[in-house]
């Protein structure tokens, strides 16, 4: 076999994925992206994007091999809406695009799985919603749920799944457009699952193996390192039954059309008629009494002891699991080259899906995840560097190779801004141990590249610092 | 004839308000075993003439009931506690549909848990500060809201000042109707729990602050003590229980398990938290191999080992109390029951154990230090406390409680054993002989400690005398070297850099945070009062250790920091007149500083403790990455959401 040649360029300055892999044997060429996305609301967003994809165009020549989708979330898929002339619409013709078995229609885990994350997402938007009307009316406290909830979704498909006139490309439209822009272009859609080993699509290939996600719902909810061995499936049922809770209470309907409140409908006063206060001379003095009294120690009391939105607060809850499981369907691929060399990208993945990768073996050489870790040359930074997305034990300790080099794709001051009191990103003990495996080859989305920790020429930086790459195989 | 309240004085004002309550939760009336004793009543004391008089809500001297639920956008009517219709029947009837016996039940097991701690604190219960509300931020009511949300939950809100209840509808249940609504605010125990956080964090503000894995820990194992200990205040259930499982506590039961409604809805086979973990297994469920202490980090289950351990403490105490009566009774053989005398005796002596322990379990609130507690530092204030107060512990109470923490590794830091007398907290004079002439005894005459009622009254007390401490301590031209070793901050112009410095005077500030007057009764008469003073201060802590060093030095951004660190005393004074060493002649003075429960401000082991909890090893739950460090808005909320 002639030795293929890979280079991995990593897009910066983008809190979100996007790489585009270049292999070349003899004079074959081909061109593999994994991932085009940056978080939303971050300023410039679309114009970064745009740039981005025209970048992939010239380098591509308007033609990929093989699109990689990892998974649903806007910092990896964002930019083919941004670009959506090159990704949706034609602009670059799509060979071959993967995804997860996660993303295919009609496969009952799937849609199942695909179900729960949308009532779950409707809740979220739905607790939004309420909470922003509480807030424009001036209620305390409403603000920070609105706050802390919106960097989570992006644009939600309105519940019933029924899109407005005025289209938002939200992440489930994006996947479906990638799906049909591709078939429509005569390219071809592929659904993988863990175990699949496969030669990438292109006149120069890699083999590729499929990691992750794992059907095996246990590890598929299991999103943190866990004190509680067995108790994952339990967290999860809470936090979907409260999603159902939650979309029910906000919705205020029942299946027969009546409202669903937990007590007799004579009991209870409607804020309306408590703020109206006591109609004089009505016949139930006691009742208007009670208005009376709820009215001056609920409205007449300081705005900080108010509570109508303190119940909102559980989506942020139900939003982290949310997240948390969306990204545990990240699709791992782990290229191999001839050479035995490994390049791993983890996309997203938390601890569940790394976990899986164990519980099969690979190929018909029954290959074990364990033996494609310890040859791994080049490893892409699982979830922006996040404290619970790169497996210690089970995971980067095993990636023995001296010629390890790392990619983060983040961007530390915008992450310190998300949230409340900002994201940890990267998570400072997990980035002094890849500079310690690496030997300091840690190339970051965010920082000027330091060349000196390389071979000579191995790595290169795009005009305008748009990009990074590195030589992986040479 | 009436007073100016409306109310006949030639009656005689009785003795005790009633209410009716579940003993447990509404899960219990649906077996045929507990629904008798599952109808308890709650005797409050009338209110005192200083106290507010009981109102519609219900609202008193200490809580409100407003009942609004915006999840089902409607407000509840008030209960009219003082209706003298239901005067005449100890309240409503317990009743899952009707929000009004919600209102009265909550209220009822709030106020009695507020009783519990007044009686052992040996003064009122105040809530924690709210910054500016009017008179320095005293908050006289804790609002309570029985519905405020709907999930599986229920907090305390140290912004609020205020306890939300949830509600939700099982989704699983093996005992309970599927579909059912479960009211968190008819748990006793869930009661009981966010209300001892309220009170504690009345008690100690700092405990809320995450330093250490110990720290958020303690809250929820203190609230679960008190929530489980309470259980063996309701006599018939007590009796039926014991009678039960044969006088042997070490048995699970009702009264061993927290919440088995909440437990049982949310899937859990049972309780949500058991007091007894059955050797050999990790959770009593499984084949897991136990945890230890040392290894667990998720709050409540780092908290559970307190629990088990005061719990065993308590089963000890006890068995030890009642060895002689089942000799007496010889009912060693299984499968006979207990004679009903029997029961009642032992219940009573399971009642009057769990009484005491509780109280030592409060008073210790007064000796331990006022940031970053340890289990280990509680340990030794639950000593020390009741060693104050029983000199002599017949019972051995003391070695009991001991015991049970050395079985659970939970050792203190720098004790010479774990015999009860190693554990005492120190002297000032035994860790620094230049320490011994350092008393209060020229503060006391400027301090206001006339015994007051009014809760009010008593807050602005404090806050006058938390100046005059202050005042008397950072006024002082001979502050002296001693009082800063002994006090664990750092005054002198050397302090380092990154000690909050005052905006006036460039010198480090100090920080008085609470001077309360606690008067205690022994059994033998013995009588105690004691000055607890708490004094902090604040530094800027950096994860980078050079970063600290450089910052202490000065350099650098004076506003800059990764996290808070904090370090000080808890001062226990005896306002009783002592004998003091002062100039090497002996004297008589009031103002002798029997403890000073320190933690140090210039600590660098315990700065770096803190600093590695804080960016944590990998494990850390998800609130920490994206909601990053708590930050005090809803603390509780998060943990029990988490």
């Amino acid at each position: 076999m002639a030795k293929t040649t890979t280079t991995v360029r990593m897009y910066k300055g983008l809190l979100g994925d996007c790489f585009l892999i270049r292999l070349k044997s003899g004079q074959s060429v081909s061109h593999i992206l994994i991932d085009c996305g940056i978080l939303q609301n971050i300023p410039g967003d679309k114009a970064k994007m745009q740039a981005v994809a025209a970048d992939v165009v010239a380098a591509t020549g308007g033609r990929l091999d093989l699109l990689v989708v990892t998974h649903e979330h806007h910092d990896h898929i964002s930019g083919f809406a941004h670009a959506r002339a090159v990704f949706l619409e034609g602009g670059l013709k799509i060979d071959n695009l993967w995804m997860a078995w996660t993303e295919k229609e009609g496969d009952p885990q799937a849609d199942a799985l695909n179900l729960k994350f949308n009532k779950a997402k409707q809740a979220v938007a739905m607790a939004v919603d309420r909470a922003s009307a509480l807030a424009a009316a001036g209620v305390p406290g409403a603000d920070d749920i609105v706050g802390g909830l919106e960097a989570f979704i992006g644009p939600v498909d309105p519940p019933g799944g029924v899109l407005g006139a005025a289209e938002r490309l939200t992440g489930k439209v994006v996947m479906r457009k990638l799906k049909e822009v591709t078939r429509a272009g005569g390219g071809k859609v592929e659904f993988l699952e863990p175990g699949d080993v496969k030669g990438t699509p292109g006149a120069a290939s890699l083999k590729a193996y499929v990691l992750g996600p794992p059907r095996t719902e246990k590890r598929l909810y299991h999103d943190l390192p866990s004190h509680h061995p067995g108790k994952e499936k339990e967290t999860y049922l809470d936090r979907f039954s409260a999603a159902d809770q939650l979309l029910s209470a906000a919705e205020g309907a029942w299946e027969d059309g009546e409202p669903e409140r937990p007590f007799a409908p004579r009991h209870g006063l409607t804020p309306e008629r408590v703020q109206a206060g006591s109609r004089p001379g009505h016949e139930m003095e006691e009742i208007e009494q009670d208005v009376d009294w709820l009215k001056t120690a609920y409205y007449a009391a300081p705005d900080w002891r108010r509570v109508d939105a303190e119940w909102l607060g559980m989506a942020g809850a139900l939003a982290l699991k949310l997240d948390s499981d969306t990204n545990n369907t990240s699709l791992v691929l782990a290229f191999e080259a001839p050479g035995g060399e490994v390049l791993l990208f983890a996309a997203d993945a938390q601890v569940g899906n790394w976990l899986s990768w164990h519980d099969q073996t690979y190929g018909p050489a029954a290959t074990a995840a364990a033996d494609l870790l310890s040859r791994t040359v080049f490893y892409k930074v699982g979830h922006h560097c996040s404290h619970n997305a790169t497996l210690r034990k089970d995971g980067l300790e095993l990636m023995a190779s001296p010629d390890l080099v790392a990619m983060i794709p983040v961007v530390e001051s915008v992450a310190r801004e998300q949230g409340t009191k900002g994201w940890n990103m990267p998570f400072p003990p997990l980035l002094e141990r890849l500079l310690e495996k690496t030997k300091g080859r840690v190339l970051r989305g965010d920082q000027p590249t330091d060349k000196a920790a390389f071979k000579k020429s191995r790595v290169r930086t795009g005009p305008g610092d748009l990009w990074v790459e590195y030589d992986a195989l040479v | 004839m009436s007073s100016e309240l409306g109310v006949r004085t030639d009656y005689p004002i009785p003795a005790s308000r009633r209410f009716r309550v579940y003993a447990f939760d509404p899960l219990a009336s649906t077996s045929l075993d507990t629904a008798l004793v599952n109808d308890a009543v709650i005797s409050l004391p009338w209110e005192e003439p200083w106290e507010e008089p009981l109102g519609k809500g219900p609202s008193g001297e200490y809580l409100e009931v407003v009942d609004y639920d915006p999840s089902s956008g409607l407000f509840y009517e008030p209960l009219d506690p003082t209706a003298s219709i239901l005067l005449a029947q100890d309240g409503l009837p317990p009743s899952e549909s009707r929000p009004q016996f919600h209102q009265q039940m909550v209220y009822a097991v709030a106020m009695k848990t507020i009783r519990h701690f007044e009686r052992a604190l040996g003064r009122k219960v105040l809530w924690s500060r709210r910054r500016g509300e009017p008179n320095d931020g005293f908050v006289r009511k804790l609002r309570i809201h029985p519905h405020a949300l709907r999930e599986r939950n229920a907090y305390y809100s140290p912004d609020k000042k205020a306890l939300l209840f949830g509600y939700f509808k099982a989704s699983q249940t093996a005992a309970g109707l599927p579909d059912g609504w479960v009211f968190t605010c008819l748990s006793h125990d869930i009661i009981a729990h966010e209300t001892t956080h309220a009170i504690l964090d009345g008690v100690h503000r700092r405990f809320i602050e995450p330093t250490s894995l110990d720290t958020l820990a303690f809250h929820e194992a203190f609230a679960d003590i008190v929530a489980l200990l309470q259980h063996f205040t309701m006599t018939e259930a007590v009796e039926q229980q014991l009678a039960q499982v044969r006088g042997r506590l070490r048995t699970r039961n009702l009264l061993t398990g927290l919440a088995h409604q909440f437990g049982d809805a949310t899937g859990r086979m049972g309780a949500l938290r058991e007091a007894i973990v059955i050797e050999g297994t990790g959770d009593g469920t499984g084949d897991k191999p136990p945890k230890r202490y040392a290894d667990s980090e998720e709050p409540h289950e780092r908290g559970s080992f307190l629990v088990a351990a005061i719990f065993d403490a308590f089963v000890t105490i006890f068995e030890r109390r009642t060895a002689d009566l089942m000799r007496l009774a010889q009912t060693t053989a299984l499968g006979e029951e207990l004679h009903p005398d029997m029961v009642k005796r032992l219940a009573a002596e399971a009642m009057k154990a769990a009484d005491h322990l509780l109280r030592v379990c409060v008073r210790a609130l007064d000796y331990v230090p006022p940031i970053d507690i340890r289990f280990g530092e509680f340990l030794r204030a639950m000593i020390t406390a009741d060693a104050d107060l029983i000199p002599d512990d017949r019972l051995h109470y003391r070695l009991a409680i001991a015991e049970a923490f050395r079985r659970r590794g939970i050792f203190p830091k720098g004790c010479l054993s774990m015999a009860p007398d190693s554990l005492l907290w120190e002297t000032p004079d035994a860790w620094d002989a230049s320490l011994a002439g350092i008393y209060f005894g020229d503060l006391v005459p400027d301090l206001d400690l006339q015994t007051l009622y009014s809760r009010e009254a008593i807050w602005d007390q404090a806050q006058k005398n938390q100046v005059a401490v202050w005042r008397w301590l950072t006024h002082t031209d001979d502050m002296t070297p001693e009082w800063e070793r002994m006090l664990g901050i750092r005054l002198g112009p050397d302090a380092p850099m990154t000690i909050e410095r005052s905006a006036k005077t460039g010198a480090p500030k100090v920080e008085v945070h609470s001077v309360r007057i606690a008067r205690r009764a022994g059994p033998d008469g013995q009588d105690i009062r004691q000055l607890v003073v708490e004094i902090t201060q604040t530094r800027r802590g950096f994860f980078d250790p050079e970063a600290q060093a450089r910052a202490d030095r000065g350099e650098g951004d004076p506003k800059a920091l990764d996290f808070i660190y904090r370090g000080g005393a808890t001062l226990l004074v005896d306002l009783r007149a002592s004998l003091i060493r002062y100039d090497s002649v002996m004297k008589l003075s009031e103002g002798k500083i029997r403890y000073a429960v320190r933690k140090r401000i210039d600590d660098d082991r315990r700065l770096q403790a803190q600093r590695d909890y804080l960016r944590g090893g990998a494990d850390r739950d998800l609130g920490f990455v994206y909601f990053g460090e708590r930050d005090g808005h809803e603390p509780f909320a998060m943990l029990h959401r988490g």
